[in-house]
């Protein structure tokens, strides 16, 4: 079973795409090439592409078992611009779970700066192993907007054989990060793909139709009043891009936080905009007389089971310390999903002055969940920086600002 | 630090059988990673435990198929840094 890392050539691309489908059997979106090809012409667009680096794991026979990519962003890190990396799309076939490491080191070897947020156990182990350090948990906000999210009260084993209830299996769960399933390989293509397991549903309470209205009618009321009890009279307006106030407004977050991605208005724009595949979002924003005061990305679910749904917080930044501008945010924030009939807000932060206080988030129904948070990792060769760097309380860094949700949708 | 091969091979087998394969017994020789027992994950689990257990340090570069491929080549990768 031996297996060699090569650089990324045209004629391993369908090879790519072919692997995504047996790491990724149960996600229809991993069969979508050409979205998947979108991807990649929207992260060449980056100023620093010429810098990204991708490998491919291949066996002897020539065969894709194996795909890591180095993203390239630029940071801010005690006041020093630099570039670092990120692994990205980082998929091995189950049975080639060693060379994963392989894989992995090259990565290493290349990149002289290293940011990552990862959610997976292995791939975390992995990444720290070979010198990535631990920075932090970012913080997991959800706020419910309707009650068909409540899940299903745990059923005793005895009433659920009783009923004959059985797990089911989901039909698009969007997956995690990494390599996925831990099948082991007996034959073709479709054998490995039934090997590897579906992610399992989480089942919703059943709650009648009209009982579900009368209850959603009571959270959208609260909603209001809490909105109105916390969110101050600051105007938030919704922008159409980012203009050249969002370089000011960048600087003045950089001078106070030693460690951000470098979010001027030319990233925000190649982020969120223009051929963006994360596009459409709603930007928001909070102007003081001469000045940005804050932003907030919006985004809703295009595509999976929870179309139109689910929806996130991709980032929320204000001016350092001014968390009346954040509580304006979230105020519009919840009003816009609400309007537009989500199901869940979701919010992964690190937690620092540009960011909302624990408190106001749960003043706004938020509550913080402990279980599937992403950590944030890095390494930076310059000893100075990487010790600036590995303190979580010097990052500004939000979900949206890398490439944990480049493949969002 | 000194450790026979003997003792290494049994406490690699041991931490085999208690995290990866079970009860399972395998051969010193048999081929761990071309066999797929032995994924990425473990691995650096198993280097944790031998830096850990026997007082010693696997570079990067050490960490190939050649000195993971059965219990008998790790073993003589820890009985290479002790001797």
């Amino acid at each position: 079973m031996k297996a060699v890392v090569k650089q990324v050539e045209d004629v391993h691309l369908p090879g790519i795409d072919r692997l995504r489908t047996l790491v990724y059997p149960h996600y229809p979106g991993a069969y979508d090439t050409g979205w998947h090809a979108k991807v990649w012409r929207w992260l060449s667009s980056h100023p620093a592409a010429e810098e990204m680096r991708r490998w491919v794991l291949v066996t002897e026979e020539d065969e894709v078992v194996g795909h890591l990519a180095a993203t390239p962003q630029y940071y801010r890190i005690g006041g020093r611009r630099v570039v670092a990396h990120t692994p990205a799309d980082y998929q091995v076939l189950p049975e080639y779970g060693f060379q994963a490491l392989s894989l992995m080191r090259t990565f290493f070897r290349n990149a002289e700066n290293c940011v990552a947020c990862d959610m997976i156990p292995a791939v975390i182990s992995v990444e720290e192993r070979l010198g990535a350090g631990n920075v932090g948990k970012l913080r997991y906000a959800a706020k419910m907007l309707d009650v068909s999210r409540l899940p299903a009260p745990p059923i005793p084993a005895p009433l659920q054989r009783f009923l004959k209830l059985q797990q089911e299996a989901a039909p698009a769960q969007a997956p995690a990060r990494g390599y996925g399933g831990y099948a082991s390989r007996v034959g073709g293509d479709e054998e490995i793909r039934q090997g590897i397991e579906p992610p399992p549903v989480h089942p919703r309470a059943p709650i009648p139709q009209p009982v579900k209205e009368v209850l959603n009618r009571g959270l959208g009321v609260v909603d209001e009043a809490l909105g109105g009890a916390f969110g101050g009279g600051f105007k938030v307006v919704e922008l159409d891009h980012f203009d050249e106030s969002f370089d000011e407004f960048f600087e003045k977050v950089a001078a106070v936080v030693p460690c951000t991605p470098e979010k001027d208005a030319a990233f925000l724009n190649w982020r969120y905009k223009g051929i963006s595949t994360i596009a459409p979002v709603t930007v928001l924003g909070v102007r003081g007389e001469e000045e940005l005061l804050g932003y907030a990305v919006l985004k809703v679910a295009t595509a999976g089971p929870d179309e139109g749904k689910d929806s996130g917080i991709l980032d929320l930044t204000t001016l350092p310390g001014r968390h009346d501008v954040a509580r304006a945010l979230l105020r519009e924030t919840v009003r816009h999903f609400r309007r537009i009939g989500a199901h869940i807000i979701r919010y992964r932060f690190m937690s620092s002055p540009t960011t909302p206080r624990k408190e106001d988030l749960m003043r706004f129904g938020f509550f913080h969940r402990d279980s599937r948070r992403n950590t944030l990792l890095a390494k930076f060769a310059s000893s100075e920086l990487d010790k600036i760097a590995r303190n979580a309380d010097n990052w500004s860094y939000g979900i949206g600002d890398g490439e944990a949700t480049f493949w969002a949708r | 630090m000194d450790i026979s091969t003997s003792n290494v091979t049994a406490e690699i087998r041991g931490w085999l059988q208690e995290n990866v394969t079970g009860s399972r017994e395998i051969p010193d020789d048999y081929p761990l990673i071309e066999s797929g027992v032995l994924t990425s994950l473990q691995t650096v689990e198993l280097v944790m435990f031998m830096e850990d257990r026997f007082d010693i340090s696997v570079e990067d570069d050490e960490l190939d198929e050649e000195n993971f491929e059965s219990i008998k080549s790790i073993a003589g990768l820890v009985t290479s840094k002790t001797a």
